[in-house]
């Protein structure tokens, strides 16, 4: 099954497709796609996949990892964590330097995807498009039309009608896959070994290589740490998924050398394997995968007889611990197979350095005074994520994904540069957003309305009133609602003339009680990295140190009321003439008001 | 060298698929002998069996040997297991890469008895032929020095058969690795066919396969080899991409683009790790030599499998002194027949592969070879 501009093709119809899509490329890349489209879009679909999407025949579990993945938040959290703010703002790196730098989508991602999960193919599909890109997905043979159906139902919910140009799949066979890369920008490809450097053979040159290999995880014990309920721990990661998920720990490294401690631990393992085992319903071993096992096992009782390498295999319903007292790491048959071995902490980075690019994660079982050193120790061996033992099949939200995080690799990082003088006062270099859809009909709300809609409970830093028509009310923000608001402020003071690199800047603005919002000015300022003066208001009418202070430290620039600043021009007056170094006057209450004297 | 005669008196049968009492009674008698023998000279090997619940006076009674613990083949790759004999004996490997060779070690007593099997088969079939000289198309390693690798010592030993006329490689050896040489294999036929004499095309099928399809390829006409030419194969039968080539399509090729009939067209089986020779019955089935016993293992609980069931394969056979590994459990999968099933009228059981058993980068000689096929 196709999907093109939104539209679900069967192969006998598809005729030349790939033509036609490689024709509308420049067009799509052309323009530019506006997050907000997509996170609306994920939204109003996040809603339909929970309640009324019968057609897609989609089981309940499948409807709430869609619906978690496409919530709004989700996306724009994962946006700020993994981008920064506003990530797509052409924007100065600082207010000193001409340089703008901002993310940009690589333009056209084509996605390999596995046949192991079924909907990963979307959750890549919608990731790529967050961040602007335009996508064709060669799904896996078993996919069955399955993300072609999903992401046409995905698209009904995009009121722009744009993003249709952006998503695409293509079922294209195996050995012709470089006639879909030949226009592509990155190539974004899951899989083992022998699949990832088949399709890299075909990609052209230049093309990016955005590869998500095969991982392996472990569980590293400090013998003395490991308690009964640790281990039962260690037990149920192990049967979970039956080892099948990179993070599953396939190999059971000990912190001794002592042969020992290493048959105790797997005493105590092997107890906790036999009461937890039955917890968790097994996944049945092929015939293959069978015949591995038993070949793992039959040379590890071999290496008994015929090697000095002391040893053991434990092995109980559905489960078997393979020891080898020697330090490695080894790839387990999987199917609740554990492979046991020594690596005390020094030989750590040595032991683990042949799987380095293949390392995800340790779950670690520790006294927590080790907790600190042994996860700096294991991350310096080349361990991507390091977590508690229970949790290591857990995840957060924005967490780093093998390493690194997905969306940096689905963008290119820009920048612009001109002289200094070119663009002075410009902060960024962006187009002006568009009006919001539906402004227009949106009634204007006024004061009374202000205050009489309640605050959320997002609200964290609250700002009150002066008071000065009636009695003071509270005005709440959330954190990130301010730093916006700030920064936009800053940048409005560096469009009026500040200038961070040679103004050194007093600020005589009263803090709290009354006049608690214009403490503000101290983060407006912060993030300018302006030269900064928190002076504070006189709290009579004596101005003399605030002078003494402007002559001794050279400040040119004063931020205050009008009637301070007025009042201060007043009252040192002879000192301030013949000082003559104050250049500008940025005056503010409610409203902000630029000067020069 | 130890006196092992029922050892040898089994590996002295002349006929080499016999299947009566006497021959029973004799492979019984001389696997004792030799399970004794590696139990006083294979350091490590009468603990393996103590491990598993055998010792020598458990041995006698034996008649069903299926349950003798066995070594496993991919375990040759890990470890060289030897009993003395072994210490300073003839070192072959198995053909694959980086590390994961397997290596055995063959005294003479040992290659000698696998050899005599093979000469019994030859002369069986008729294919041992002194005063006919033949051309050769060896379809394995051009050898560079000393032959270690077991199926380019392998092939060069079926050159004895019949007199050497001129021997073509497929793998050439271009100065620091083998190569695959199509052009070279193409113009090597269509010489043979000219010159007239009987040709024996020895080794991988996969490249045999790659001739075919090149000279179909490029248009080729059809060349007519002599009718006493014999094609005997040995290895992988993937392709590249990992395909398997099917084997009756083969030999429906051979008979079409090089006029060998069906039955001159034999498939081998045997490893570095057991080099009894397993060759195609005229209707191309794979018969246990009188010198040898098959069994199939269950893939999970190792438990022996009845005819027709699927398993590991496992051989026992007590040709070998230089290292216990007179009972193997081969990593491919197969099912086992009764001897009658097949019509050819061999009595003895047969068997039929069905692949490499386990999902772990185990490489066979063919994987290993066909990374030497160049795309066009």
């Amino acid at each position: 099954m196709y999907l093109v501009q939104g539209t679900l093709i069967s192969q006998t119809e598809a005729g030349d497709v790939l033509a036609s899509l490689q024709t509308q490329l420049a067009t799509t890349l052309a323009q530019r796609l506006d997050s907000e489209t997509v996170l609306a879009c994920a939204e109003s679909f996040a809603q339909w996949v929970l309640n009324g999407s019968d057609a897609l025949d989609l089981d309940t579990e499948s409807r709430t990892a869609l619906h978690g993945f496409c919530q709004r938040d989700t996306l724009a959290t994962k946006l700020a964590r993994e981008l920064g703010e506003a990530p797509f703002s052409l924007r100065r790196i600082d207010y000193r330097s001409p340089h703008f730098e901002s993310w940009r989508p690589l333009g056209l991602v084509v996605h390999i995807t596995p046949t192991n999960s079924a909907l990963l193919p979307f959750f890549a599909m919608l990731e790529s498009l967050l961040v602007g890109n335009i996508n064709w997905l060669r799904p896996s043979s078993s996919d069955n039309g399955r993300t072609a159906t999903l992401l046409a139902a995905f698209l009904r919910h995009d009121r722009t009608g744009t993003l249709a140009d952006y998503l695409a799949v293509l079922p294209w066979p195996n050995t012709d896959l470089a006639r879909i890369f030949s226009r592509a920008d990155a190539v974004s490809a899951w899989g083992g070994d022998t699949a990832l450097t088949a399709i890299r053979q075909q990609l052209p040159a230049g093309c990016r290589w955005i590869d998500w290999g095969h991982r392996i995880s472990f569980a590293y014990v400090v013998p003395s740490a490991a308690s009964k309920a640790q281990l039962d721990a260690v037990a149920d990661e192990v049967c979970r998924f039956d080892q099948q998920a990179c993070s599953s720990p396939q190999c059971i490294l000990v912190d001794s050398e002592d042969p020992a401690v290493l048959r105790e631990v797997g005493d105590q393992l092997a107890q906790a394997l036999a009461r937890r085992a039955q917890q968790w319903p097994g996944l049945i071993p092929s015939e293959q995968e069978s015949a591995e096992i038993s070949s793992q096992l039959a040379f590890a009782r071999l290496d008994q007889s015929f090697s000095d390498v002391p040893g053991h295999v434990w092995q109980g319903e559905g489960w078997r611990i393979i020891w080898a007292q020697t330090a490695a790491l080894v790839a387990s048959p999987l199917f609740r197979t554990v492979q046991l071995r020594p690596v005390p902490r020094a030989q750590l980075v040595e032991t683990l350095q042949a799987w380095r690019t293949r390392l995800q994660t340790c779950g670690l079982v520790a006294h927590t005074h080790d907790l600190a050193l042994l996860s700096q120790m294991l991350l310096a061996a080349g361990v991507s994520r390091v977590t508690s033992v229970s949790a290591m099949h857990d995840g957060y939200e924005g967490e780093p994904h093998d390493g690194v995080y997905a969306l940096a690799r689905l963008t290119r990082r820009v920048s612009v540069s001109f002289a200094a003088d070119a663009l002075p006062h410009h902060v960024t270099l962006d187009h002006l957003p568009a009006e919001p859809e539906g402004l227009i009909t949106q009634p204007i709300m006024d004061k009374i309305a202000f205050q009489q809609t309640p605050m959320t409970a997002n609200a964290q830093l609250f700002f009150r009133s002066g008071g000065s028509s009636g009695k003071p009310k509270l005005a709440g923000f959330s954190y990130r609602d301010y730093h916006r608001q700030m920064q936009a402020a800053a940048d409005g003071l560096f469009a009026a003339g500040l200038d961070p690199a040679n103004d050194r800047v007093m600020n005589l603005l009263y803090g709290g009680n009354l006049y608690g919002g214009l403490l503000s000015f101290f983060t407006i300022l912060d993030k300018l990295s302006a030269v900064h003066f928190p002076m504070g208001g006189p709290s009579d009418d004596d101005y003399s140190e605030i002078a003494q202070l402007i002559i001794d430290q050279r400040v040119n620039t004063l931020v205050g009321m009008p009637g301070t600043i007025h009042r201060l021009f007043v009252r040192e007056e002879a000192r301030l003439r013949a000082y003559g170094g104050i250049q500008k006057n940025h005056a503010g209450r409610g409203t902000l008001e630029s000067a020069t004297a | 060298m130890a006196l092992l005669v029922h050892v040898d008196a089994l590996c002295a049968i002349e006929s080499p698929y016999r299947a009566d009492p006497a021959c029973d009674q004799l492979f019984n008698a001389a696997m004792r002998e030799l399970t004794k023998y590696h139990c006083d000279e294979s350091p490590g090997y009468a603990q393996w069996l103590a491990s598993n619940g055998w010792d020598k006076a458990k041995l006698e009674n034996v008649n069903d040997w299926s349950s003798l613990p066995p070594l496993f083949a991919n375990y040759f790759k890990r470890r060289l297991v030897l009993s003395k004999t072994g210490e300073q004996a003839l070192e072959l490997t198995s053909s694959g890469t980086s590390g994961q060779k397997s290596r055995m070690r063959y005294d003479e007593r040992s290659l000698g008895a696998a050899q005599a099997m093979v000469d019994r088969i030859f002369n069986l079939y008729g294919w041992n032929t002194p005063d006919t000289p033949c051309n050769y198309l060896l379809l394995s390693y051009e050898p560079a020095g000393a032959i270690t690798l077991g199926t380019a010592y392998t092939d060069q030993f079926l050159c004895k058969y019949a007199p050497i006329n001129r021997a073509v490689y497929a793998l050439r050896h271009n100065g620091h690795g083998n190569e695959f040489d199509p052009f070279g294999v193409i113009r090597a036929l269509q010489e043979f066919a000219e010159e007239g004499l009987p040709v024996r095309i020895f080794g991988f099928p996969a490249f045999l396969w790659f001739a075919l399809e090149r000279m179909r390829e490029m248009g080729y006409p059809a060349l007519k080899l002599h009718p006493d030419s014999l094609v005997f194969l040995g290895g992988g039968w993937k392709t590249h991409a990992d395909q398997a080539i099917p084997k009756a399509m083969l030999y429906q090729r051979l008979g079409e683009q090089l006029g060998i009939a069906d039955v001159r067209c034999r498939d081998g089986y045997g490893a570095v790790e057991h080099p009894v020779p397993y060759i195609e019955c005229p209707n191309h089935h794979f018969h246990i030599p009188s010198y040898a016993r098959a069994y199939i293992r269950h893939p999970a609980t190792l438990d022996t499998q009845p005819y027709g069931a699927r398993g590991f394969l496992h051989f026992v056979s007590p040709y070998i002194t230089s290292s216990p590994a007179h009972s193997v459990v081969m990593s491919d999968l197969a099912i086992l027949h009764p001897g009658h099933d097949c019509g050819c009228g061999i009595e003895t059981d047969w068997f039929e592969l069905l692949g490499r058993a386990g999902t772990s980068k185990s490489r066979s000689c063919a994987l290993a070879a066909s990374e030497l096929i160049k795309e066009s």
